[in-house]
């Protein structure tokens, strides 16, 4: 899957939380309000949409939807 | 041992060495691969416990313990009450100063961690590190002689207080034994398999461990630092774990997005917040084998207060019921001025019986703590929560009499935040509340006000607040000079915090 694809669905996951909804690609989820759960929601989805495991550790230190698109993206 | 001594007469220790001589060669610990025997666990933790009387602890005294989830740990724990000694959890992600407080007020004789850059160095207490190399052995692994009672603490919690200070919880024996043992909600037996999931600072454990250890079951490890669900699903499934808590977010969440992470489990316990029966009748639908327990109770009356089981046959309908009082506790509806309430009505919730602790560590706020012969025998517990009893006898849960929420399965003082927040430098006012969305998530939110011609940016806030509060009551979100919630009467006005969907303050 292109890295664009990934972040077409991984946008799409993150417009569900009204928390945030419109976040900008390159800020921390953290700053803008999301709990640690709600980051582990959120990866859940993601996984389950691009039947990919990654992680938990390395998505918390990478709290933008940037480096989530980079770390999901990557063969 | 004394061969005749009943069960609900022996300490904690007691009842693990008595499961440890009927089932010696049962796994006790199963940590990623290593498997612990019961022989194996009560031979390190009574060696342990000889190292620790040797190094100069006393009965009596409060040892605390900040480790990772390992082995070792429980190893320490037994080895603490075989010691005559009560256990303190520590929490690593805690600030130092918390950390401090509680080994202070609970007059800590001893910590011991496997953590050798703890910056404790400098105060008046006694370190003793698991790395030491005689500490973790069998030599001498004989039990040692009993001698304590029902009533001795076993072991300290905090929570989080209403006057804006953590309170430490004191429980004894009898009320972690009437827990686990010959109880009306489960029955553990010793096929079964337990997941430690909660940190040790947080009571679930003490379901967890205890569940587990004194009915010969299996304790497994979770063996992450922190929630990673693919490694959950892994753990849960590759151990064959029977029985499960989580907390009521957790819950949700695992429920509606990763439910096949559950196919082993027959008996999930849930808590700590409302349930939603939507997601509950899910699980059902998927596995029509399980049972669900709404599990409440405050940490004074010991883990559980009430629960309510559900099955495929009886499913929660528009509210999941916090049921009826567990095994050894007794229920009180009463009004304000401690009258029991018509049948059906509402009042607030006070507990008495075997799981009511013994108080909290600074007598001087045990206020909720009382004795009174019109209503039970021996110490009553004020819960603060507003409940009713509905047409079928069941406990249901209303809300808080106070300022208190529960986020992500913790109980949390909005004050405690407030207080917080307040004595940082240059603010003036400053308000929490928990915003709770409609999709389960949860948000901790402060507003607050600076002093005239002072800046203060919201990373600034939360960076100052990591140093004193723990990390599940660091806002979310910090709003620095927007204008404050409040209406004229001093409630927090819900219409202009349109930045939420749902909003709870209790």
């Amino acid at each position: 899957m292109s890295s664009n694809e990934v972040r077409k669905i991984i946008i799409e996951i993150f417009n569900s939380k009204e928390i945030l909804k419109d976040i900008e690609s390159c800020q921390d989820f953290f700053e803008v309000g999301a709990s640690s759960l709600t980051v582990v929601d959120l990866q859940i989805q993601i996984e389950k949409a691009l039947n990919k495991e990654v992680e938990t550790s390395k998505l918390m230190a990478n709290p933008t939807i940037d480096s989530w698109v980079n770390v999901y993206a990557e063969r | 041992m004394e061969k005749n001594s009943k069960t609900n007469e022996l300490q904690v220790h007691r009842l693990f060495e008595r499961q440890a001589a009927l089932h010696p060669n049962a796994t006790a610990l199963q940590y990623i691969d290593q498997k612990i025997t019961y022989t194996q666990l009560n031979g390190h933790a009574n060696h342990l416990a000889r190292q620790l009387l040797k190094r100069g602890c006393k009965q009596g005294d409060t040892i605390a313990i900040l480790m990772d989830r390992t082995p070792q740990m429980f190893i320490t724990i037994l080895a603490i009450l075989k010691a005559g000694c009560a256990y303190l959890p520590l929490d690593s992600t805690n600030p130092l100063q918390r950390n401090l407080h509680h080994i202070n007020e609970a007059n800590v004789s001893i910590v011991v961690t496997d953590n050798d850059s703890l910056g404790l160095e400098q105060h008046e207490v006694r370190i003793i590190s698991t790395h030491e190399s005689s500490l973790f052995s069998s030599i001498d692994k004989d039990n040692l002689a009993e001698n304590g009672t029902m009533d001795d603490k076993c072991y300290i919690m905090y929570t989080s207080g209403s006057t804006g200070n953590p309170k430490g919880v004191v429980v004894p024996h009898r009320s972690v034994v009437r827990l686990v043992i010959d109880t009306n909600y489960i029955q553990i037996k010793s096929s079964d398999v337990i997941l430690q999931l909660a940190p040790l600072s947080f009571d679930a454990s003490t379901f967890e461990i205890w569940g587990a250890l004194l009915n010969a079951g299996t304790l497994v490890l979770y063996s992450g630092k922190s929630l990673d669900p693919n490694l959950f699903a892994r753990e849960v499934k590759d151990n064959n774990v029977t029985i499960l808590w989580l907390t009521a977010a957790l819950f949700h969440m695992i429920a509606s997005r990763y439910l096949d992470s559950l196919s082993t489990v027959n008996t999930l316990l849930a808590g700590g917040d409302v349930l939603y029966p939507k997601i509950i009748n899910n699980v059902f639908d998927v596995y029509p084998n399980i049972t669900i327990i709404n599990g409440y109770g405050p940490t004074e009356n010991t883990t559980f207060t009430c629960c309510h089981k559900m099955d495929i046959y009886n499913r929660p309908a528009h509210t999941v019921p916090i049921g009826t009082a567990i095994s050894g506790t007794r229920i009180h509806i009463l009004d304000e001025s401690r009258n029991p309430v018509a049948p059906g009505k509402e009042g607030e919730l006070f507990v008495s019986g075997l799981g009511v602790a013994l108080g909290y560590v600074d007598q001087t706020k045990n206020d909720r703590f009382f004795y009174d012969r019109s209503i039970g025998d021996g110490l009553i517990y004020a819960t603060g929560d507003r409940v009713s009893e509905n047409a079928q006898g069941e406990i249901e849960f209303l809300g808080r009499i106070d300022n208190l929420v529960k986020v992500r399965g913790y109980r949390v003082c909005l004050e405690e935040i407030q207080n917080s927040i307040l004595k940082l430098d240059n603010i003036n006012e400053a308000v929490v509340i928990l915003n709770k969305f409609e999709t389960g998530d949860q948000q901790l939110v402060a507003f607050l006000q600076t002093k005239k011609d002072r800046e203060i940016t919201s990373g600034e806030v939360k960076k100052m607040l990591a140093e004193v509060l723990p990390k599940y009551m660091i806002p979310d979100l910090v709003h620095v000079n927007r204008e404050l919630p409040i209406c004229k009467n001093g409630k927090i006005d819900k219409r202009q915090t349109s930045i939420v969907a749902m909003m709870d303050t209790e």
